[in-house]
């Protein structure tokens, strides 16, 4: 009886499997568009790069014309390392995650949660740099509007390059690390429902 | 149909890996599909996560050296790139979705693709903990391959499976 019942189970089971496999078309031109997709990744990230660079390259000479204290301008070039360093970490954790290696499944949980958190502690880090930059720039940026005032009235360029890119890179990185740090919050929520939900058996 | 890595071998140089993918494709192809189905809402969600998942195959192909079987290798990458697809969203709810546009039955049966899109929602309405056994059972992995795919023990899927095969009977009871 249990045997006519379990064979039952069992042709059923393979009626199942039957209709799970009656799709089996994958994605058409899936090979070009992997290394299409690939491609693009990667451009997006090295075109983020260069644009950082950029700005950085537009910006420091102005912050270290003549006339500037040593201190001040070391201090502030320091916060824009920091804040690029952070970055160049997060980046390099985002393409870590674009390889994800063929770990089991609850391994590879632990590990998107630990880089979660790790993605946390950059953002908070990056906006403690943003604090940072701020308050030395509130003190700072009257004293050497006041010192290289005719220069600037002469070439009104380069106050809009000088702070308004230190500005930019300052509202951007504010940007993304509020955005990242929230994103990962619940992304840490969302692992722990699934590492409860596979260690309850 | 599947091209097997030795124990001490490893996809080095470009010509190799482009045929190793190539064949990996021809042979999981399929399966990429239907697991990306299970994480996913509609056709088109599923198509750019089956191609996540083969972006994510192709980049860790070089770096796989047979510790475990090539479909092993395959479905861990595909779940657990389903699962950052997943976690992406807000939530783990269950999603309404289509009936397959792209893909009628060969043998020209008229209910296949309505009776896999049946399925493919009861699967789908299961929690994840059943979902991702349940698809691994259906892609005919055996215990010992579902286990080492998810990282847990053969006991641990037989009773995870037994409870999703439970639910899905209870799910599909109406449908069929």
């Amino acid at each position: 009886m249990n045997l006519g019942k379990d064979l039952g189970k069992d042709l059923e089971w393979q009626t199942l499997v039957r209709d799970w496999k009656a799709n089996d078309a994958p994605p058409p031109g899936l090979a070009k568009r992997v290394k299409r997709g690939t491609l693009k990744a990667y451009a997006g990230i090295a075109l983020g790069i260069v644009a950082m660079a950029g700005i950085a390259a537009a910006t420091v000479p102005e912050l270290l014309r003549p006339g500037v204290s040593p201190l001040f301008y070391t201090v502030d070039i320091y916060c824009l390392l920091m804040g690029a360093a952070v970055t160049v970490v997060t980046i390099r954790a985002m393409l870590r995650t674009l390889r994800p290696e063929a770990q089991t499944t609850r391994a590879y949980l632990e590990i998107e949660k630990r880089r979660s958190k790790v993605e946390i502690h950059a953002a908070r880090l990056i906006r403690r740099m943003v604090l940072l930059m701020l308050a030395f720039n509130a003190l700072w940026a009257p004293w050497k509007l006041y010192v290289d005032r005719a220069a600037y009235a002469a070439q009104p360029w380069r106050l809009v390059v000088g702070f308004g890119g230190e500005g930019v890179i300052m509202a951007l990185l504010w940007i993304h690390s509020k955005f990242v740090r929230r994103r990962h919050e619940k992304r840490i929520a969302m692992l722990d429902e699934l590492l409860r939900a596979t260690a309850e058996d | 149909m599947s091209a097997s890595l030795g124990v001490s071998e490893t996809v080095s140089n470009a010509a190799e890996r482009d045929a190793r993918f190539a064949a990996m494709l021809a042979a999981y192809g399929g399966s990429i599909t239907r697991v990306a189905g299970t994480y996913t809402r509609g056709a088109a969600e599923r198509d750019d996560l089956a191609q996540e998942i083969a972006v994510a195959l192709w980049q860790a192909l070089p770096r796989f050296r047979g510790e475990c079987s090539e479909k092993t290798f395959v479905f861990r990458i595909a779940h657990n790139r389903g699962i950052t697809h997943a976690t992406r969203r807000k939530t783990f709810a269950p999603e309404v979705d289509v009936v397959d546009e792209r893909a009628p039955d060969p043998e020209g049966s008229l209910g296949s693709a309505e009776r896999h899109a049946a399925l493919l929602t009861a699967v789908r309405e299961l929690p994840l903990s059943q979902r991702e056994v349940v698809t691994l059972a259906l892609e005919e992995l055996s215990y010992d391959e579902i286990a080492d795919v998810l990282g847990t023990t053969t006991s641990n899927v037989g009773v995870r499976l037994n409870r999703a095969k439970e639910a899905l009977r209870a799910k599909m009871g109406g449908s069929r």
